[in-house]
C-alpha cells in the first residue's frame, strides 16, 4: 500500500540528480517557500507514500530484504523531478493535512476510553474472546 | 561564609546569624560568591560599578531596576560546545542553545545573596521588555565589569573565551569592582591584518551590510570606527524561526485571499519550524552565529580533536 | 591525547557512562558513529553533523512518574511532564569530553527542523547503543527493563568502546505473543488498531515481528493532542472566519487556550498519549509501587 524505496533501500551511491536551476544553498532551502496548491494536490499522495508519515517495516530486526526506510526529500525530488523545496512543502503540508481538526477531538475521546478501559479491567478488556488464565495477576 | 546584617527591611534575623559590628571583608565575600558560580559552570565572573551605566538609555540603567543597587555581578559562560561551532550544519546551533543555564546560575546566585547574606539581589531577565528593548544594557554592564569588550559584530567578547552568554545580577551588596578591561578583545590582531589587506574583517566579510548582511565598519589605528549594523536584519536571522517569523507568516496569511494558498503557508515548513522554535524557546534563543563562528577571539579554545 | 590501551579505553568509556548516570540518566550506552550508515541516508548520520565523528553517547531517562501512570485522570499524565534529564546528561557528557579529554563533542540535534523530521534520530541512536529495540507500539524503543524511555545523545570525535544492538528483540513480549495467537493482535495493536481508526499494526510469526505498520500522522493527533499542530489548525480557522463572532468562538475556546498553553509550557506537554505503552507489559511491573 505504501510504496517505498524499491528493494528495501536506495543504493548507497545512488546519485541524486542536481539541476543548476534548483536551489541547493541552505538559505534557499530553509526560507519561506509556498508551494503552489495545484502542485500540492497533484503530488501529495505520491510524496506521502514515499515519506515517513506511514512507517512500514522499519524494525531493525527485520531482514534486509524486508526492512525499508522512507525517502529523503532530495530522493523524492529526484524521483519525481521536482524542486526539493516543493517536495519539502508538500510533505510538511501533507503531515498537517492528513487529518482535520476534528480528529484531535476524536483522539481525546479515544484516550478517555482507552484509559478508562485499562483502569477497569487492564489488558483483559482488550480480548474479544476469553483472556488466557494467568498465574501472575500482575501480568494482566 | 560571612553572615552580615540583614539588608532587607523587616526581615527577621536567622537564629544562627552572626551579627557583627565590624565592616565585612567585602573582597572575601566577593571571592566566595564568584568562586561558587565558577564552580557551578560560569566561565566569567566579574563585578562592575553600576554608576558607569548612568548615561545609558533611561529605563535600562541598573538603578531603574533596583534603586538600592551597589554592584553588578556579571557572569558569562555556557557558549556552544566546540563540536557545535564546527558543525557544517546550521540546524545544530539553531537548536542546542544553553543560554538559560546562565540565567539559572544567576538566579541561584541572587537567591544565595538574599537568603544567606540578607542583601537585595535580582537576576535581570534576559528576555526583552516592551518595545523589544532589553531590561538592562547588558553590553554596557559587561564592559563596566570587565567581562569583555564590545565587538564590531555586536556580542560582547571575552578576551580569552570569546563569545559567551551573559547574565547580570544587580545587588545592594557593596562588592569591590573589577572595572573594565584595558585591552579590548576586538579587533583581534588577525582581523586588523585582514582589514589592512582586504578592507573587511571575518565578521564583516561573512555578513556584509553592503551585500545583504548586517555588519560593516572600519578599523583605524587598531580601533573599530564607523560601525554599521542592520539590527532588523540581524534580528530576523537570530530569530530566524521564532516570534518575528510567526508574525511575518501571519501577515502574509492575513493578506492572502486564496484559502488554499493560506493553507500552504500555515501548514508549510517555515511556519511549522517557527512554532517548534517558540515551543522550545530555551534552546532557540540564537539561530545565527555566523559572525561569531568566524571570529578569532577565543577560537584557539575550539581546536579540539 | 595519547592513544589509549584497550583497557584504558574501556575504563574511560565506563567513567563517561557513570558521569551520565550521575547526571540523571537512567541508562547510558555508546553507539559507533559508523553504525548509523546502514540505516539512515546521508544528511542524517552523525558524520553529517560532526565530520570525523567516532561515537554517539546515548542517554535515556524515564518519563512520567509511576504515580502518573496510576492516575485515573489520563490528562494529568499527559502534562506531568518530565525533567529532561537525558538532555542534561548528554550535555554534561559532551562538555566533559571537550574539557577533560580534548575531543570535540556536541549535543545531537534532535528537535524537528523540517515538519516532523528531526535532523538525527534518537530512537535509532538508542537501538544502536544497545539501549533497546524497536517495538510494534508506534515504533517506540523499549528498554528490556524499563520499557519506554526518552533519549538524547552527544556526538563526539572521541573513540569510545561501543555497545552493540541487543541480540534479542524486546518486542513482542511472551504475553503479547500469546495474545496474538488467540486474538491476532498484541495489546498495543488491540488498543490502537490501524484497521479501526488507530495507528498500529503488525504480524508476528514464531514469536518474531515479520512486518509492522505505524501511522505517524494519526499518532501525532494523539501524542500532540494540544500544541503546535492544533494551534496551526485553529489559526487556519481564524483566518477563514467570516465574522468576528465566528473568530471569537475559536479564539476564546478552551481548546485554543490549551493549545497555546501547551506551546508555552512545552516541558509539561511533551507527550500526550500513552495508551499503547499503558498496555505494554515491558517495564510495566516496575510501575507498581506501594
Amino acid at each position: 500500500m505504501y510504496a517505498r524505496v524499491p528493494g528495501g533501500r536506495r543504493e548507497q551511491d545512488a546519485e541524486v540528480t542536481e539541476h543548476h536551476d534548483r536551489p541547493t544553498a541552505r538559505g534557499e532551502l530553509s526560507g519561506f517557500h509556498v508551494v503552489d496548491p495545484d502542485l500540492y494536490r497533484e503530488y501529495r499522495g505520491r510524496v506521502v507514500r514515499m515519506s515517513n508519515s506511514h512507517q512500514v517495516n522499519i524494525n531493525e530486526f527485520l531482514p534486509d530484504t524486508v526492512r525499508q526506510r522512507a525517502m529523503t526529500d532530495a530522493e523524492i525530488a529526484a524521483e519525481l523531478n521536482l524542486d526539493i523545496r516543493d517536495v519539502t512543502e508538500i510533505r510538511v503540508v501533507a503531515e498537517h493535512d492528513e487529518y482535520p481538526i476534528e480528529e484531535y477531538e476524536a483522539s481525546a475521546r479515544f484516550k478517555d476510553a482507552a484509559a478508562e478501559s485499562y483502569r477497569n479491567g487492564g489488558v483483559k478488556n482488550l480480548y474479544k474472546g476469553d483472556p488466557p488464565p494467568s498465574r501472575n495477576p500482575a501480568e494482566i | 561564609m560571612f553572615r552580615v546584617h540583614a539588608g532587607l527591611p523587616g526581615r527577621a534575623l536567622p537564629e544562627e546569624a552572626e551579627v557583627t559590628e565590624e565592616e565585612p571583608d567585602w573582597q572575601t565575600v566577593k571571592s566566595e560568591l564568584l568562586e561558587g558560580v565558577l564552580k557551578r559552570g560560569a566561565m566569567v565572573a566579574r563585578v562592575g560599578d553600576p554608576d558607569l551605566l548612568a548615561d545609558v538609555a533611561p529605563g535600562q540603567r541598573p538603578s531603574d531596576l533596583l534603586p538600592q543597587v551597589k554592584s553588578m555581578i556579571v557572569l558569562g559562560g555556557s557558549a556552544p560546545r566546540v563540536g557545535e561551532w564546527n558543525s557544517p550544519r546550521a540546524e545544530v546551533l539553531e537548536t542546542v542553545g544553553t543560554s538559560d543555564r546562565m540565567a539559572a546560575i544567576g538566579s541561584a546566585l541572587a537567591r544565595q545573596i538574599e537568603e544567606r547574606l540578607g542583601y537585595y539581589a535580582m537576576n535581570v531577565p534576559t528576555s526583552t521588555d516592551q518595545d523589544d528593548k532589553p531590561f538592562l544594557d547588558f553590553t554596557a554592564a559587561a564592559v563596566a565589569a570587565g567581562a569583555g569588550s564590545p565587538s564590531l559584530a555586536g556580542p560582547v567578547l571575552h578576551p580569552e573565551h570569546g563569545f559567551v552568554y551573559l547574565t547580570v545580577i544587580l545587588t545592594s551588596l557593596p562588592l569591590p569592582f573589577d572595572g573594565p578591561i584595558e585591552q579590548p578583545a576586538c579587533p583581534a590582531p588577525s582581523c586588523v591584518e585582514m582589514y589592512d589587506q582586504r578592507g573587511v574583517t571575518p565578521c564583516t566579510d561573512v555578513c556584509n551590510i553592503d551585500d545583504g548582511g548586517c555588519l560593516g565598519g572600519q578599523i583605524q589605528d587598531g580601533l573599530v570606527i564607523g560601525r554599521r549594523y542592520d539590527a532588523n536584519r540581524c534580528r530576523d536571522r537570530v530569530y530566524h524561526y521564532w516570534v518575528p517569523g510567526y508574525q511575518a507568516v501571519l501577515e502574509k496569511v492575513l493578506s492572502e485571499p486564496d484559502v488554499e494558498r493560506r493553507k500552504m503557508m500555515l501548514y508549510g515548513s517555515y511556519f511549522t519550524r517557527t512554532m517548534w522554535s517558540i515551543t522550545y524557546s530555551n534552546v532557540s534563543q540564537g539561530q545565527c552565529f555566523e559572525c561569531m563562528r568566524v571570529c578569532p577571539v577565543g577560537a584557539e579554545n575550539r581546536m579540539l580533536k | 591525547m595519547d592513544e589509549q590501551t584497550a583497557d584504558e579505553l574501556e575504563a574511560t568509556t565506563l567513567a563517561l557512562k557513570q558521569l551520565g548516570l550521575n547526571s540523571g540518566a537512567t541508562v547510558v550506552g555508546v553507539a559507533a558513529a559508523s553504525a548509523f550508515n546502514e540505516y539512515v541516508p546521508e544528511g542524517h548520520r552523525p558524520s553529517d553533523f560532526m565530520p570525523g565523528a567516532k561515537s554517539v553517547v546515548v542517554a535515556g531517562s524515564l518519563g512520567p512518574s509511576n504515580a502518573a501512570w496510576q492516575s485515573p485522570n489520563r490528562r494529568l499524565m499527559e502534562i506531568t511532564g518530565y525533567d529532561f534529564r537525558e538532555n542534561v546528561a548528554s550535555l554534561v557528557m559532551a562538555e566533559h569530553i571537550e574539557t577533560v579529554h580534548g575531543y570535540q563533542a556536541m549535543q545531537a540535534p534532535a528537535l524537528p527542523t523540517s515538519g516532523q523530521h528531526p535532523p538525527m534520530s534518537m530512537m535509532l541512536a538508542a537501538v544502536l547503543a544497545g539501549l533497546g529495540t524497536r517495538s510494534i507500539a508506534a515504533n517506540i524503543i523499549l528498554h528490556p527493563t524499563y520499557g519506554l524511555l526518552y533519549y538524547a545523545a552527544a556526538i563526539t570525535t572521541m573513540p569510545l568502546v561501543p555497545d552493540h544492538q541487543l541480540e534479542d528483540n524486546v518486542c513482542p513480549a511472551r504475553s503479547c505473543v500469546k495474545m496474538y495467537e488467540l486474538e491476532g493482535k498484541t495489546p498495543c495493536m488491540a488498543v490502537c488498531p490501524a484497521d479501526d481508526g488507530g495507528c498500529i499494526d503488525a504480524t508476528i510469526d514464531d514469536g518474531e515481528i515479520t512486518s509492522s505498520y505505524f501511522n505517524r500522522e494519526r499518532c501525532s493527533t494523539r501524542a500532540m493532542n494540544f500544541g503546535i499542530r492544533g494551534h496551526i489548525k485553529q489559526v487556519e480557522l481564524l483566518t477563514a472566519a467570516d465574522d468576528i463572532d465566528e473568530a471569537k468562538a475559536v479564539l476564546y475556546s478552551d481548546d485554543f487556550r490549551r493549545n497555546l498553553s501547551s506551546v508555552g509550557r512545552y516541558k509539561e506537554s511533551v507527550a500526550q498519549c500513552f495508551e499503547c505503552m499503558r498496555v505494554c507489559p515491558v517495564g510495566r511491573y516496575r510501575r507498581k509501587l506501594k
